[in-house]
């Protein structure tokens, strides 16, 4: 009993079997995941994959066909979009242009109803206690149109934060700015989010920006949920190929498992298998995984294609007997010539059985 | 000195041209506008001020004058609502047919409006096919102010709409979105965010639906029944004095609507200065 108290407030947000239909394409289907409080969660996956509809299904701009959205154990599935108190920041700002930066962020108090609006001189005191958060304070009486990209998704955040808001939804909210103002902006949220500890999912397609600013990573594919974990679990042990694939370099071969060994080329990898029954698999690699050796040795044969150096390591081009091509790192002193013929030796790699079905 | 004085007026430009297209611009506005409105007042003010007052005095003149610039004023109020909620479906809503409805918008700029006058007339009389409805309900549409009201909302909608509806074309979805996740009602949506910017383009369409309404005369006349005092419209006014021969009486009350116009659209334009500066828009 107790414990299961406990449960319930370890949970913000819970998405119960969330499906959603447009037309004939399943934009997400049977997804279940929980937002712990305080948290900041990445919806992360390619165009298509149905993350921003899951956003915008737990914000109620968008209705599941089927399945719940609960709020703290409440159901909020058909609550209306207005009553659920999410902050929501939009990839291109939905900044209010006839506004000033100060009428925009104080939007969310101003509308409220009477009795429950706060003074004019308290609004004001909020929202130039928002201004400074945002670091923006002297920019009250500007107009968006005479703001940067970067300072009017700062604007934008403000706004959804005056409202104080059960969660902040953030729809690829550096999508629209360049490489530089991005980086800046990533490590500035991560601030405010430490600051205010406000729960936060955000939706991005960038891997680095998912693996660098979120405690928790949630990759979708395809409309489904492939797999919910840190950081570290998901890149160590991701859950599916897709993941694997989908958040870094990797190299795919085809593999066999043996009384509880993989082999490749009927060679022997340290890949853990145990769990695997016997059959085809397939052994998946990231660059590192994968060392020279001298040719005839190792797993797998090839000739150097090309060499480029990435900071403190080079990384080369192997194109193999078998006609794939693969890309390995090596340490800088390794000295690899193009045209020579090499082995490779498969450190480590993540093994998943052919004919795989999700879990 | 001329030559530094053009220089000041030169604008750096991948097309050049200015001083010949803004000569053109000149003499074409003189010739086809300022020149008839000059010779207008030049004949007006032959009776001088206190003739042009006096004649303005007139009760039958003073009547239509009224007739005129009410009826037109709450027409083109009423356009420019209606107006915009025709751009409204048009633009946000798709459905069956919605193409012909947009292009049908535009029919009462291209009617003769005499046809138009004839078809709401019969329409409205009281044994048309509206008016039957209306004549046990006690209320008269043709023949009566209420006539020229009609009328004159018919051949005002098209500007409304189509000045407001590249106006909302523009407005992103999101900004409803964004201010519904804020907390706002609906109305306080369309009442914050949707409205303010359409204000300059719903006041464009206002102007330009009164200007057109006050000069309005072919529709007007077979729907108003043309009652000196109750239902006589200014032009129709002017057409009679000039029937009678009293070119000076047409060109002063002529004139009269031209003062009055100018003071409107001018105080319409002012508050639409004002406005883009209340809202922002430079």
């Amino acid at each position: 009993m107790a414990q299961s108290i406990e449960k319930s407030q370890a949970v913000d947000i819970r998405v119960a079997g969330v499906t959603k239909e447009f037309g004939d394409l399943a934009a997400l289907h049977d997804v279940h995941l929980d937002v712990r409080p305080g948290e900041l969660l990445a919806l992360l996956g390619p165009s298509g994959s149905g993350k921003t509809t899951l956003l915008r299904t737990i914000a109620g701009l968008v209705q599941a066909d089927r399945g719940q959205v609960l709020f703290g154990g409440l159901d909020a599935t058909h609550l209306p979009v207005q009553k659920r108190q999410v902050g929501f920041v939009f990839q291109h700002y939905a900044l209010f242009k006839h506004m000033s930066v100060a009428d925009n962020i104080a939007y969310g108090l101003q509308v409220r109803e009477r009795a429950k609006r706060p003074s004019r001189a308290e609004i004001r005191r909020r929202t130039s206690e928002l201004l400074d958060l945002v670091q923006l304070s002297g920019y009250e009486n500007r107009f968006p149109a005479q703001l940067s990209g970067g300072q009017r998704q700062r604007v934008a955040l403000a706004r959804a934060l005056a409202v104080e808001p059960r969660v902040l939804l953030l729809d690829e909210p550096f999508g629209a700015l360049d490489a530089k103002v991005r980086k800046d902006l990533r490590a500035w949220l991560r601030d405010i989010h430490e600051r205010t500890g406000k729960t936060t999912v955000f939706v991005t397609h960038d891997q680095d920006e998912a693996l660098e600013l979120a405690d928790r990573v949630a990759v979708l594919n395809l409309g489904r949920l492939e797999q919910v974990g840190t950081p570290d679990e998901v890149q160590d042990q991701p859950a599916t190929p897709f993941v694997m694939t989908f958040l870094g370099q990797a190299t795919r071969f085809a593999a066999d498992i043996r009384d509880g060994k993989v082999l490749v080329n009927e060679r022997g990898v340290r890949a853990d298998a145990r769990d695997l029954a016997a059959g085809k698999a397939s052994l998946y690699c990231r660059p590192w995984h994968l060392r020279p050796t001298p040719a005839g040795q190792g797993n797998f044969q090839g000739i150097v294609s090309g060499t480029r150096r990435l900071g403190s390591i080079r990384r080369i081009e192997v194109s193999g007997d078998d006609g794939t091509r693969l890309e390995v790192e090596i340490p800088l002193e390794a000295n690899l010539q193009p045209g020579e013929q090499i082995g490779l030796e498969i450190l480590d790699g993540v093994v998943f059985p052919d004919h795989w079905t999700p879990r | 000195m001329s030559s530094a004085f053009l220089l000041r007026f030169k604008q750096p430009s991948v097309l050049p041209g200015f001083g010949i297209t803004l000569g053109y611009t000149l003499l074409y506005l003189g010739l086809i506008v300022l020149l008839p409105l000059g010779a207008l007042v030049a004949k007006a003010s032959s009776i001088g001020l206190t003739g042009i007052l006096f004649a303005a005095a007139d009760p039958r003149v003073s009547a239509a004058l009224w007739t005129s610039f009410g009826v037109s004023l709450i027409a083109a109020g009423v356009a420019s609502l209606f107006g915009l909620l025709v751009a409204w479906v048009l633009t946000r809503y798709d459905f069956p047919g919605r193409k012909i409805v947009d292009a049908m918008v535009d029919l009462p700029f291209a009617l003769p409006t005499a046809v138009a006058g004839i078809a709401l007339a019969a329409l409205y009389a009281p044994n048309g096919w509206v008016g039957a409805f209306l004549e046990p309900l006690g209320i008269r549409v043709a023949y009566t102010p209420l006539g020229i009201f009609v009328a004159l909302v018919f051949i005002g909608l098209p500007f409304a709409v189509r000045t407001v509806q590249p106006l909302i074309a523009e407005i992103e979805r999101e900004l409803e979105e964004a201010s519904a996740t804020l907390g706002a009602s609906r109305w306080r949506t369309v009442r914050s965010v949707l409205l303010p910017p359409l204000l300059p383009g719903l006041l464009t369409g206002f102007a330009l639906a009164f200007a057109r309404a006050v000069g309005e005369y072919g529709s007007v006349i077979f729907i108003a029944g043309n009652l000196p005092y109750v239902s006589e419209i200014a032009p129709l006014l002017i057409v009679i004095k000039l029937s009678e021969y009293d070119y000076t009486g047409a060109t002063v009350i002529a004139t009269i609507m031209l003062a009055i116009s100018f003071a409107t659209l001018l105080l319409i334009n002012l508050i639409q200065a004002w406005s883009r500066r209340r809202f922002g828009y430079v």
